[in-house]
């Protein structure tokens, strides 16, 4: 008789420590905000689950592009964007109440987004990737994370004076064109983006793979579900800063006095709960949905440290990721995808600098024992 | 047994620590009972929140 593989340990273990956490925090969400709170907490936990089951990557398709010239990621992001594009730019028209994300054009915008580049390829993942790989249990991120959120920190205190320095209005791409005009113009920008990459991949005989295209239709959905029931576009990043502001408020600094925590929005996400932001609560879901997906699939079993110079690029990449999120008004979701897909000029200025970082980035990860290529 | 040092006891360590102080911050903290965005107050220029000089 075939002895059953020993497997169970820490899959088991592992899905009834989620399963617990998972009822505590859906019990104390439900009891202040009800029903809309455990959706979003419901679109977190599908989120870690699904960007983990597809590994849907920023930081590895970019570098991807960059090295080998296979473009088929960049083709599925800008893809997903104008998906969202569809729905986000003329929402009034669907009857939805929400809004798209807008940003102001800023010096910190081109910095903050250029160092971001810079750091996910660094620490192997960016805002959503550090998030869902540690929920799965990855030694990588288990250092990227609270180094991104020390950065978020830092970087909410750099961003006042940072704007001071020279910062414009939003600029929305078509805005002197009726809603449904400005959305066309916009999809078409994007569409026009994706197959730009799609024909420089074809010609390099490179095809997009089922699971690729699925992932993209399905997050595409999921970023949809987010903004009919938020209000607005999935941000990641603001969550990683309000727990680290708390955190460090909690020690006694006076992290409240700070202008950043003085704005009206953060100031009154400091005060509450965090599990009354929205951002807050979907990473909190992001995490219980990886963890639950790699215990059940086994993935935590293989669980290990990085060698100590990959480590030491993970802390690295992770604090110039925090920094530059907050300073280029959020990561590839909350400012690239978010930001294109409601028509804001932001959101290709992130990508555009991001992706210029993401080459010093890739040049710089030898120097800490990763092998390109 | 795993050792104190295994990437798997770090892992829940850290999830058991986050989540605790998260429960704790709950508990300690108040809720106008909606889930919000700080760029949904107003006057705000981005979505964190921030103006737009």
């Amino acid at each position: 008789m075939n002895k059953v593989p020993n497997r169970s340990n820490i899959e088991l273990f592992g899905t009834i420590f989620y399963t617990g956490i998972l009822f505590v925090v859906a019990g104390l969400i439900s009891l202040d905000s009800g029903f809309s709170g455990l959706i979003l907490l419901c679109l977190g936990i599908c989120a870690g689950g699904l960007f983990l089951y597809f590994q849907y990557g920023f930081a590895s398709g970019w570098r991807n592009f960059l090295e080998n010239g296979n473009s088929t990621a960049l083709v599925a992001h800008f893809s997903l964007a104008a998906l969202c594009a569809a729905i986000f730019i003329p929402a009034e028209l669907w009857g939805i109440d929400a809004k798209g994300s807008f940003a102001p054009i800023s010096i910190s915008l081109f910095i903050g987004s250029f160092i971001f580049g810079i750091g996910m390829q660094l620490a192997n993942g960016c805002g959503s990737g550090v998030l869902f790989n540690f929920g799965a249990g990855s030694g990588r991120m288990m250092i990227a994370l609270p180094f991104f959120i020390v950065g978020s920190v830092i970087g909410s205190l750099i961003l006042p004076w940072a704007l001071s320095v020279g910062s414009y209005d939003q600029y929305i791409i078509g805005k002197d064109l009726s809603t449904g005009w400005r959305a066309i113009f916009n999809i078409m920008l994007l569409g026009l983006a994706a197959s730009s990459f799609y024909i420089w991949g074809k010609v390099r005989g490179q095809t997009i793979s089922k699971g690729l295209i699925t992932g993209t239709l399905i997050i595409a959905l999921l970023c949809v579900s987010i903004f009919i029931l938020s209000g607005h576009p999935w941000g990641i990043t603001f969550g990683f800063t309000l727990w680290g502001a708390k955190l460090f408020n909690s020690l006694g600094v006076p992290i409240s006095e700070f202008t950043f925590w003085t704005w009206s929005g953060p100031g009154k996400a400091l005060e509450e709960s965090v599990l009354a932001n929205t951002s807050s609560v979907m990473n909190v879901g992001m995490i219980i949905g990886a963890g639950i997906v790699a215990s059940v699939s086994g993935q935590l079993k293989k669980t290990f440290w990085p060698a100590r110079g990959q480590l030491f690029a993970a802390a690295i990449g992770g604090l110039i990721m925090g920094i530059g999120a907050r300073l280029a008004f959020g990561c590839n979701i909350g400012a690239f995808l978010a930001g294109t897909a409601s028509g804001s000029l932001h959101g290709w200025i992130w990508f555009v600098m991001a992706i210029s970082g993401s080459w010093i980035g890739i040049k710089m990860r030898p120097y800490f024992g990763f092998k390109n290529g | 047994m795993n050792s104190f040092s295994s990437p798997k006891t770090v892992y829940f360590l850290i999830i058991a620590l986050i989540f605790g102080l998260i429960f704790i911050d709950h508990l300690t903290s108040q809720t106008s009972g909606i889930v919000a965005a700080p760029g949904d107050a107003s006057p705000s220029c981005a979505p964190c929140g921030a103006p737009c000089k």
